[in-house]
């Protein structure tokens, strides 16, 4: 079975906060500190496009819907995933020797906790309780008795 | 002991426990990923989407403990990486 996949809403969400976390503490430190500002975005940018790359093969190829074949391509795109982010990371330590290390790593994390955070605080992520109809089938189920 | 090998030993240490951990978690998670989609196909989409996010949050520290052990490496220890 072929079919056609879109991010959904609640990984969409996850990637735009991301971006908005990477660029309000870039524009923060812009305004207080500048030369730690590039430092900062550098971070957000190395924890973000990785992520974007990742979902993007996660959801957005057609690909056949069998679990096996799925979670094959979710582990090629993992590693690859990976293999960037750590490219990206040693791209930057190389290159840029003026880097402030503690504005990017704290940028990096702060951005990579947006996968904890989000979904803790978005309505997007809370799964409709059953409580109700669990109810009236043990009601149904008393009567039967 | 040197104390710059020392640093090569701690960002090694950093790199392969990290990268152990990682395997071990992304190893389980897959397994049941698998094991939910056998029981019920029809939620795979909703299943690719948790995996997603429970992914990330696997990948997290792992992936941080690079970030520092690759510090370690490149900018802390001199002569490494130019």
């Amino acid at each position: 079975m072929v079919q056609k996949l879109t991010i959904p809403p609640q990984i969409q969400s996850i990637l735009v906060w991301q971006w908005l976390i990477t660029i309000c503490i870039t524009a923060v430190l812009f305004i207080v500190k500048r030369d730690v500002a590039l430092s900062a975005f550098l971070g957000g940018l190395v924890c973000t496009v990785p992520n974007i790359y990742f979902a993007r093969q996660l959801f957005t190829k057609r690909r056949i819907a069998v679990a096996h074949t799925l979670l094959r391509s979710v582990y090629v795109a993992e590693f690859i995933k990976l293999g960037l982010a750590i490219a990206l990371l040693a791209i930057v330590l190389i290159n840029y020797k003026e880097v402030h290390p503690i504005a990017l790593f704290v940028t990096y994390f702060i951005t990579h906790s947006c996968m904890w955070a989000v979904p803790l605080i978005s309505h997007q992520f809370k799964i409709k309780s059953n409580k109700s109809k669990h109810k009236i089938s043990k009601k149904t189920f008393n009567q039967t008795l | 002991m040197e104390a710059t090998a020392l640093l090569y030993i701690a960002g090694a240490l950093m790199l392969g426990i990290g990268a152990a951990g990682a395997a071990v978690g992304i190893g389980v998670l897959g397994g049941r990923f698998l094991e939910g989609a056998a029981r019920q196909p029809e939620l795979i989409p909703m299943l690719r989407t948790q995996f997603f996010i429970v992914m990330g949050l696997v990948d997290a520290l792992p992936v941080i403990a690079i970030a520092i052990g690759l510090y370690v490496l490149f900018a802390v220890a001199p002569g490494f990486g130019g």
